[in-house]
């Protein structure tokens, strides 16, 4: 019994670790690439340098996101290949 | 139509290169710039621009592969730190190397034969590796010299190591030039280190190197990208690819034994190593067949790698469901 309840609140956790990073991404894909495009013309050619690494960094937490989701809502012969050890 | 200036069949070769370079470097735990860079060189991007792209291809992967690891929690924040300020230094100076080298006109050779160079030394490790199990031997001994230089200050690592600062910065920073200077991550130099050099447990080592990467990565993309070496719309459809085929590559660890495939990793990146050596004498010699024949190795064996790894998964889940069949209720 005590080796499940420890399980279950492992398993809680987890769900917590996920939920928060899932919010951290999220609140990153909302505020780096408007900054990065406001802070941008201004300062020139490093201002572009900056944008490329917002753009790039954008666009792997749409990727993590994006694919995270597609793992949870298929079928479950394509979540055993998609799902992340 | 040419959405982000690429024509469709374009996107889709990247895309699919993305792809069998995330399942390659997904199964075997590393960032897949050791081809990306290669591959660019292969169908003639400038030595700069090539290394300027790998590096934000590194910095995109290590960014998906970074939020994985801190899903887990397996992350030396005080050491990644440390690393990262010396990486930081190094990879400026690489930057700098390659574009002194550009100016000079002799930075496509160059960073080509450090490529055939690594491609060959890290192939041939692999696949002596996979012949031979003899981890362990050794490295304790590594450790212990390592963990015996001690002038302080003093960083107190996970495990209950103790190392000096000033070797991490060293660490640091000629991992840092490599990556700079090749657009290459650093992770197959960093592992080791922090594994056997530092005594770091390796699920630590493995989520504090993807971090140090990411920092060393954007600060190599946003160097790169101020003298406008990054090719944006090639890395973005590259990381499209990638990051569902790491998430194939990384779930087929679960199904395949990775002694079993060993050899044919190996492979490719010799074969990486023999296609940028061509690539490189069919420039100077004009050797027209040489350049079909460097393309041809660098995408041929990565087809057939990941192609392996995909089928054995698949053998494996089919196994897998015969031996438990679906419960009927």
């Amino acid at each position: 019994m005590a080796g499940n309840d420890m399980s279950d609140r492992d398993a809680e956790f987890e769900g917590v670790r996920q939920v928060s990073t899932v919010r951290v991404v999220l609140l990153g894909i909302l505020v780096v690439p408007p900054s990065v495009l406001l802070i941008a013309p201004v300062l020139g050619e490093s201002g572009q340098a900056a944008a490329t690494v917002g753009y790039v960094l954008a666009e792997a937490l749409v990727l993590y996101v994006g694919y995270g989701a597609l793992a949870r809502v298929s079928g479950p012969a394509a979540r055993a290949i998609l799902v992340r050890t | 139509m040419e959405p982000l200036g690429l024509g469709l069949s374009t996107i889709g070769l990247l895309v699919a290169f993305g792809l069998l370079v995330g399942i390659l470097f997904g199964f075997f735990g590393m960032g897949g710039s050791f081809l990306v860079t290669p591959a660019l060189l292969v169908v003639g991007y400038p030595a700069s621009v090539a290394v300027g792209s790998g590096l934000a291809f590194v910095f995109g992967t290590s960014v998906i592969g970074a939020l994985g690891h801190r899903d887990h929690g397996q992350v030396s924040y005080p050491l990644a730190a440390v690393t990262t300020l010396g990486m930081t230094f190094g990879v400026e100076v690489g930057a700098r190397i390659v574009f002194v080298l550009a100016e000079l006109g002799s930075a496509d050779a160059l960073v080509s034969a450090a490529y055939v160079g690594l491609l060959g030394a890290v192939g041939l490790f692999v696949l002596r590796d996979a012949r031979i199990d003899d981890t362990g031997v050794g490295t304790g001994r590594v450790a212990t010299a390592v963990q015996a230089i001690a002038f302080p200050p003093m960083l107190s690592l996970p495990g209950g190591a103790t190392v000096s600062v000033w070797v991490v910065l060293v660490v640091g920073s000629v991992v840092g030039v490599l990556s700079g200077c090749l657009g290459v991550g650093g992770g197959f130099l960093l592992l080791p280190v922090t594994i056997y050099g530092f005594g770091l447990p390796a699920a630590i080592a493995a989520g504090t190197s993807i971090l140090q990467i990411t920092v060393s990565g954007a600060f190599g993309t946003f160097v790169y990208a101020q003298s406008n070496a990054v090719d944006v719309p090639v890395v973005a459809v590259l990381l499209v690819g990638s990051a569902l085929g790491a998430r194939i590559g990384t779930s087929a660890t679960r199904l395949v034994n990775e002694g079993d495939v060993r050899g044919y990793f190996a492979v490719t990146l010799l074969s990486g190593s023999v296609a940028t050596a061509s690539k490189q004498v069919s420039v100077v010699y004009g050797v027209e067949m040489l350049e079909t024949v460097s393309a041809v190795l660098i995408f041929g064996t990565a087809v057939l790698v990941s192609g392996a790894i995909v089928r054995a998964s698949v053998t494996a889940l089919r196994a897998n469901r015969q031996r438990s069949p679906p419960l009927n209720h």
